[in-house]
Formats: structure tokens, C-alpha cells, sequence
């Protein structure tokens, strides 16, 4: 199935003001900065993304932070607007998950295999990392932002196949 | 049984064997770098030439060749040891010769064997040959000019752990190891190519330069990181263990460690609770020995025995628990627990908690069915053993939980209990196939409320598909706690009508909650005064009122009973720290205060107890065969649910309170997460 990919004008003009998108009732209050603009960086161009694209834009979202190929990522679960991801842990193959959403055009993400609880928290505080995402046709950017300035950016083009993941 | 003559003398062997072993077996010692025992052979150091007759004229590698009946075998001849001193000649033409810096000194294969078969002096005088050091991630350290090119490293990384990271790149004089782009090597299992590597090429990272192997006192022990009671030899300097390392144990460990085993000895020296604590104001301070056990006595006296409960950790050993145990039942609590995970087994049926074909035995199975477990990372050498049935292709193996990568194909069948509850086909053609189906059944298949029923399921499975049959029984249970099937023997499970761990921690619950070396459990909104009795300044002693600081597994001598049963003694290798005494000496100084004296005044009087109520803690390493039993009777019959299995070992590097103090768990946590998030987090 081919993403739907629609303009929102209002939430274009919330992210072009720096505010973040409205975000999903049950999940915590996003009191993060907004993504740093980089001359890498995607245009911070929120659209309204299909299911199947957000699961794209998290998978690819949480293999940047996690420095994992996109494709090594795996949709586990959905549950309204937080999906959870899974990929292999190096040294021992175990498996590792998050749970992600995605506000306007950030991914954001929660790891859920720290065994400090208070670690397992969305990464949405100020000094956490940015990840934003962009759709420009078929591509997919991602774009990483460390708090100490460095940003990567990856890109990958999205197949019908990929999608329907 | 075909004949050969080992220096003049007739020596009987099995057909396959090669020369080297037939010469081994008449007691001669053949010098090798490259062969090992477990490894497949690549006879590329030809330390070990011997002269053979009938054949050729020159001396061969014995390693490689197959022995045949009437050969005779010389291994002392003039030619040989000429042969000899030429290969090691040649094989100290570019090594370093810098044993007195290398952490190989006094431990190493190539300066014994040149001591033994090698010339006095060099006829080299050339320029060495160097080669840079190679990046193999935070447990190996490379000095790769040491390197001879015995490929051992290569040949277990990739046949044994089953990761091909380590490999050999170009050929002659340029030839060198290395990993893929200098990654990090990742297996659980790396260390072992330390031990491997005959030189110093690669030694042992995290204790790089820290002792000489001459100046430690070696303690033959059982290690506790995981539910395998892998046979371990502690090396201390002082009161500090310095390093830890495999001891052979054909039915458990073979000669592998996995590196958390292996080097989470640093966690033994921070974070230490080295003298007791008393809450005072909301706020730990320092007492007295005296003083903290008369406050637990008192809140122990003054509570109600309903409202009082222990619950015993995962490293503890048996005798502390007995003593817990003990106590707690001699106050009137029925509130005992030795499953922090929450896990149903327990019960009459000792073969309903074990691993019941045993770690080796398990290499006779021929089919596999993992139900909620990751074997890879909750018992990495019971991993090897699956690998190794795998490869050879006797077994097939399939798995219902997590999808990882378990160094082997395997079929997978699904998440969790909904699988269960309609296997597919392809499940149950390989389990009736089968002549000896195995079943592993992991913590994550049995946690939460619908464990029982997913015990019940797994026995009705084992049953219908002949899982115990005679002589065989491949019901396995595979435990992440070195102390639980320990705990479990000797009952360390609710009594009548007592809580379990779970429901003990819960709200008003209990007025006094003791945690024996229990951290992997919250306890945080219990609201019972909380005494912590552990090693580590952990999750268990960060709510305590009262902590009393008890022995670490490397500073008492106490038995484990491992996850297939065999019970196994730990052995004293340095005292506890500071003014921290062993655990059961701890419960006993207690008891006398709460007026229950426990009826035993030393530790072989305390076994003595707990082998007459248990006898089966009275046979030391024995094993013995899985009696057969109703696998059906287990759990109890209900609803399965929808529920996905997942490993309770999240981390395996930060799972219990050592692991968490060590920085070499941290190093290895962050590698195993991956260096972007640790930023991130
Ligand atoms: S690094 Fe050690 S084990 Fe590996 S090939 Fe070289 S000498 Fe052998
Ligand atoms: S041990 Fe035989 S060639 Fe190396």
C-alpha cells in the first residue's frame, strides 16, 4: 500500500513556529526544544503520515539512534499511536525494543530494556537527542541530533514493500 | 582396536584418532600451538612434527594425520627435535620477544615451548617484522606482533561462538588478524580466545597489566552470573580477586566461560556494603553490628508473624537460605519466597524445576523446542551445546518467544501463549518425529499470571509427545538464578497460606520485609521496614532501614544447586570486605537475638541440616538421572491468554548487583546497546 501523504496545514504553521505538533492524549508531555535546524537536517515539514509510514519513519528513526540499518528494525507492536520496535542486540543477538511516536516531525522514542526504570522514560527532555524525519516522495531522511552538536543524517528510499512492514 | 607403536611401545586406539592423540595416550607429550582438543584442526604452526613410519622420510605434523594400525610413531628422533628447534626458530623470527612486559608471561605456550624444544639463541638478525594493534572491542586486548597465526581465535569465535568476526586477511609475511573494519567482536563468549591464544597477542583487556600470574592465590570455585554453576578458578592478590577463569567440566562448562562470568570480578571491589546501616531520620547511618541486628530483633519481635516475610535473592547461596528459611519458619511467618520473577515452579516434583537431560545429556536430543527463553543470553554455554547439535545436524531446533539471533537457524514458531495454545504443524511434525524431543522452558514463558497455565500446556505438550520416555527426559527447565533450584529443594516457597514475593512487596502487605540478597525485586511502595542483607549497595539496600552487610559468592564457601540439579560448592577465595560477615553466620547472630536460636553454631553443622531435611544437597557434583514423572500434573489448568514471552534477562551484563558495580559490565552494556544510544541515554 502506498503512503497517503497529506499537508497539515495547521500543524505546518504550529512546527514552523517551534511549537510541537499536538501530541496523542496518553502519552507525556514533550518539553524538548525544537529540533535543531541544520544545513543537513531535513525541512521540518510536518505531514500527516499513513500507519504503515510511521512504522517506516520509527524504524528507521530508532536504527539512527541506535546506530542499526533501518531495514534491522522491526515492528513488534501498535498500540494507537505508539508503536513498538524491536532489532538484535550486537555482542549477543538478544533483542532490544523502544516504543516510538511521531510528533510533527520528530521521532521520538522510549527505550524499554534499561534495568534502571527511570532509564525506560521518552526521550523528550531538554539535552536528549532529536530525531526528525522527512518525506520528500520516496525518500525517507532521518536526521540525528546529538546534544553535543553532531547531527548525521541518513536517507532511504521507501518501497511499497518496506512500508508494509 | 587397531594397533600403533609409540616409540617402541603398542598402544591401542579408536579408529579416527590422530597421531598426536595416539601419542598422547602412550604419554608422550607433543608440543602444539595450533591444535586444540575442541577446535577443528588446522595444522598450520607444525610444532608438533613427529617422524612416522611407513611414510615419507621427513617429519610430519601429528596433529593432522590420521593414525593407522602398524604405524609406528617416534617422537623424541634426532630429526624430530632438529624439526623441532627449526619451526620455533622460525616462529621467533618476528615475535617481540618482550615477555617480561607481555600479560602472557609466565602463562604462555610459546615461552615454554621454547624453553623446552627451541634453540638457545637466534640466528636472525634482520628487522622484525611489526604489526599495528587491532580494535577487538572492551574484553580483548591486542598486541598483534605476538601473533604466531594459529588461527585458534579465528576457529572458536567462529565454530564454537559461532560468529565469524575474527579472521585472517593476507597471506605470507603479511598475514594478520583482525575483525571486520576493526569492529568490536561480538559474541558473549570472546574471552575464550584469550585463554586460547597460545602468545600474548591477545591477552585479557580489562586486566591488562594489572598482576603477574605468579603473584596469585588460585581457589578452585563455582560460578554464580548464571543458573549453569560453571566450574570457575578464582585468582586473588590480597584481598582483591584479581581474575577469574574456566576450570574443564565436561558435564557443565566444557573449557568456555562467557564473559560476564569471566569478567565481572571488578564489581567485586565497588559498591561494597563493608559495614552495617541503620535509617535514622529518614536518612542510612553507620552503627554497629550490635546495634543494627538489636533494631531488625526488635521490629522482628514486635511484629505480628503473619506480617513479617523474607524474600532470598538470586546469587544466594544454599545454606544462607536454609538459614533464613529456618529463622522465618521458627518465627511463625509463612512468608517466604525465593522467586523474585514471580515463577510458579516449586511444589513436590523436584524434575518439574530441572533441566532434566542435563546440560551434556541435552546433546543427545534430536529435536528442540525453546519456549520463552534466549538461551544465548541467559546461559550462553548451554547456547554452545544447542550451536554444536545444530551444526552437526543431529537436532532441529525451534522457538516460541522473542526472535534473536541465537548463533543458529531455528525455526520460529511465534511470540508467546497463543502458539502455544495451537502449535503449528510444523511444531508438532518435528516434536513426533522426534526420538528425543526436548522442551526448554525459560523464566519468560512462566512469568506473570498466566505462568501456571503455561506450565500445564508445556507438560500436557511434553507428555503427548513423549518428551520423558525410558531413559530419556527432556523436560528442561532453564533457571537465570545460580540459587534458585537450591532454593526450590529445600522449599523456599510460600508455606501455607504465606505470600508470595511479588504479593510481599505490594502495599501493606507485611509490617517487616527481610531481603536476603534480593535486588531484583521492588520493593519500594511495600511500606514495610525493609532490612536488606547483601554484598552491594544495590536496588535491595537503597530502600532499607536497616542494611547488614553480608558476603560476596567469591568470600564465602556455600553451595549452589545448578539449574539441572547438580549441586556444587563454592569456595572461599578472599574474606568479605570490611566489617561484612557471611550471610549465614549474620542469620544465626540473628536468631539468638529474636529468641529462636537456629540449632546450628558453624557452617558444617548448618550443612549437616540441611542435608539430613534435603539429602539431596549431600551429593557434591553428582548427577543424578532424570526420574520420570506425570509432566501433566504441573502448573495448573487454565486460560493460556495472549501473552508474548519475553527473556527476563533484559541486560544480561547489568543483571544482578556485581554486574551493576562493574565497569567492564557497563563497557560491555554499552557496547551491546550500541555507542550512539549511550550517548542518547
Ligand atoms: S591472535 Fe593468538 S590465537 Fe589468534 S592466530 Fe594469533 S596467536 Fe593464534
Ligand atoms: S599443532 Fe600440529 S600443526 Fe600446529
Amino acid at each position: 500500500m502506498r503512503a497517503v501523504v497529506t499537508l497539515l496545514i495547521g500543524a505546518f504553521a504550529l512546527t514552523a513556529c517551534g511549537e510541537p505538533a499536538s501530541e496523542p492524549a496518553d502519552a507525556p508531555a514533550v518539553g524538548a526544544p525544537a529540533a535543531p535546524k541544520t544545513a543537513a537536517g531535513p525541512s521540518a515539514t510536518p505531514v500527516t503520515l499513513s500507519e504503515a509510514m510511521m512504522g517506516t519513519a520509527c524504524r528507521a528513526g530508532v536504527g539512527a539512534v541506535y546506530g542499526q540499518p533501518g531495514a534491522d528494525v522491526t515492528v513488534l507492536d501498535r498500540a494507537g499511536s505508539v508503536i513498538t520496535v524491536g532489532w538484535r542486540a550486537p555482542v549477543d543477538g538478544g533483542q532490544l525494543t523502544a516504543e516510538c511516536r511521531i510528533d510533527g516531525n520528530r521521532v521520538l522514542w522510549r527505550p524499554l530494556d534499561r534495568p534502571v526504570a527511570g532509564e525506560n522514560r521518552w526521550m523528550d527532555q531538554p539535552g536528549d537527542p532529536v530525531v526528525t524525519y522527512s518525506l520528500d516522495g520516496s525518500t525517507l531522511t532521518v536526521s540525528l541530533s546529538l546534544p553535543d552538536g553532531t547531527t548525521t543524517t541518513t536517507a532511504e528510499a521507501v518501497t511499497t514493500e518496506e512500508e508494509a512492514r | 582396536m587397531p594397533v600403533a607403536k609409540v616409540n617402541g611401545v603398542d598402544v591401542e586406539f579408536e579408529p579416527g584418532m590422530t597421531v598426536l592423540q595416539v601419542a598422547e595416550r602412550a604419554g608422550e607429550e607433543i608440543p602444539r600451538f595450533c591444535y586444540h582438543e575442541r577446535l577443528s584442526i588446522a595444522g598450520n604452526c607444525r610444532m608438533c612434527l613427529v617422524e612416522v613410519k611407513p611414510g615419507p622420510p621427513k617429519p610430519q605434523a601429528s596433529c593432522a594425520l590420521p593414525a593407522a594400525d602398524g604405524q609406528e610413531i617416534f617422537t623424541d628422533t634426532p630429526m624430530v627435535r632438529k624439526a623441532r628447534e627449526g619451526v620455533m626458530e622460525f616462529l621467533l623470527i618476528n615475535h617481540p620477544l618482550d615477555c617480561p612486559i607481555c600479560d602472557q608471561g609466565g602463562e604462555c605456550d610459546l615461552q615454554d615451548q621454547a624453553m623446552g624444544y627451541g634453540r638457545d639463541g637466534s640466528r636472525y638478525a634482520e628487522n622484525k617484522r611489526a604489526v599495528e594493534e587491532k580494535h577487538m572491542g572492551p574484553t580483548i586486548k591486542t598486541y598483534m606482533t605476538r601473533c604466531i597465526q594459529c588461527t585458534r581465535c579465528v576457529r572458536f569465535i567462529t565454530e564454537v561462538a559461532g560468529v565469524p568476526d575474527i579472521g585472517m586477511i593476507s597471506r605470507g609475511e603479511s598475514a594478520e588478524i583482525t575483525t571486520y573494519l576493526e569492529s568490536s567482536v561480538n559474541s558473549e563468549l570472546s574471552g575464550n580466545v584469550n585463554d586460547l591464544c597460545p602468545v600474548g597477542a591477545l591477552t585479557h583487556r580489562p586486566w591488562a597489566f594489572h598482576y603477574r600470574p605468579w603473584e596469585l592465590k588460585k581457589t578452585e570455585t563455582i560460578d554464580v552470573m548464571d543458573a549453569l554453576g560453571s566450574n570457575i578458578r578464582a585468582d586473588a592478590r590480597g584481598s582483591e580477586v584479581m581474575r577469574v577463569l574456566p576450570r574443564v567440566h565436561e558435564g557443565i562448562n566444557e573449557e568456555w566461560l562467557s564473559d560476564k562470568s569471566r569478567y565481572v570480578v571488578d564489581g567485586l571491589t565497588t559498591r561494597r556494603l563493608d559495614r552495617p546501616f541503620v535509617r535514622e531520620n529518614g536518612k542510612l547511618r553507620a552503627a554497629s553490628w550490635d546495634e543494627a541486628l538489636g533494631v531488625v530483633a526488635d521490629r522482628l519481635k514486635a511484629a505480628s508473624a503473619d506480617l513479617v516475610g523474607v524474600v532470598a535473592g538470586d546469587l544466594q547461596d544454599a545454606e544462607s537460605m536454609k538459614a533464613a528459611l529456618d529463622l522465618f519458619r521458627a518465627l511463625g511467618s509463612a512468608h517466604t519466597d525465593c522467586r523474585q520473577d514471580g515463577s510458579p515452579l516449586g511444589g513436590d516434583t523436584r524434575e518439574g524445576w530441572l533441566f532434566n537431560s542435563g546440560l551434556a545429556g541435552i546433546e543427545a536430543a534430536d529435536a528442540v523446542l525453546i519456549v520463552g527463553a534466549d538461551p544465548r543470553v541467559e546461559a550462553p554455554l548451554l547456547n554452545t551445546r544447542l550451536r554444536k547439535i545444530w551444526l552437526s545436524g543431529q537436532a532441529e531446533v525451534a522457538l516460541i518467544g522473542e526472535q534473536v539471533d541465537l548463533s543458529y537457524d531455528y525455526n520460529w514458531l511465534g511470540t508467546g501463549s497463543k502458539t502455544l495454545s495451537k502449535l503449528p504443524k510444523a511444531a508438532t511434525d518435528m516434536l513426533s518425529r522426534a526420538e528425543r524431543p526436548a522442551i526448554i522452558v525459560g523464566a519468560g514463558a512462566l512469568a506473570g499470571e498466566t505462568g501456571p497455565a503455561v506450565l500445564n500446556a508445556l507438560g500436557a505438550l511434553a507428555k503427548k509427545y513423549g518428551v520423558i520416555a525410558d531413559g530419556w527426559n527432556g523436560f528442561n527447565v532453564l533457571h537465570t538464578a545460580a540459587s534458585r533450584v537450591g532454593g526450590l529443594d529445600m522449599g523456599f516457597v510460600p508455606g501455607e497460606g504465606g505470600l508470595s514475593a511479588t504479593d510481599m512487596v505490594k502495599k501493606g502487605q507485611l509490617d517487616v520485609l527481610f531481603l536476603l540478597g534480593a535486588d531484583e525485586i521492588d520493593a519500594s511502595a511495600s511500606g514495610a521496614f525493609t532490612v536488606y542483607l547483601g554484598s552491594h549497595g544495590d536496588r535491595g539496600a537503597h530502600g532499607a532501614d536497616v542494611i547488614l552487610p553480608g558476603a560476596a559468592y567469591t568470600e564465602k564457601s556455600g553451595l549452589y544447586v545448578n539449574t539441572e540439579g547438580r549441586v556444587q560448592m563454592a569456595e572461599r577465595v578472599v574474606f568479605p570486605k570490611g566489617q561484612a560477615k557471611e550471610d549465614w553466620a549474620i542469620l544465626r547472630a540473628l536468631s539468638e537475638r529474636v529468641g529462636h536460636t537456629l540449632p546450628y553454631d558453624t557452617l558444617d553443622q548448618l550443612r549437616g541440616k540441611l542435608m539430613a531435611d534435603h539429602p539431596t544437597f549431600g551429593r557434591i557434583d553428582y548427577l543424578a538421572p532424570a526420574a520420570a514423572f506425570d509432566p501433566s500434573k504441573l502448573g495448573v489448568k487454565g486460560d493460556l491468554g495472549d501473552v508474548a514471552f519475553a527473556s527476563p534477562i533484559r541486560d544480561p551484563y547489568l543483571s544482578n548487583p556485581i554486574a551493576r558495580a562493574s565497569a567492564t559490565m557497563a563497557e560491555l552494556s554499552a557496547q551491546r546497546i550500541a555507542p550512539v544510544a549511550m550517548a542518547a541515554e
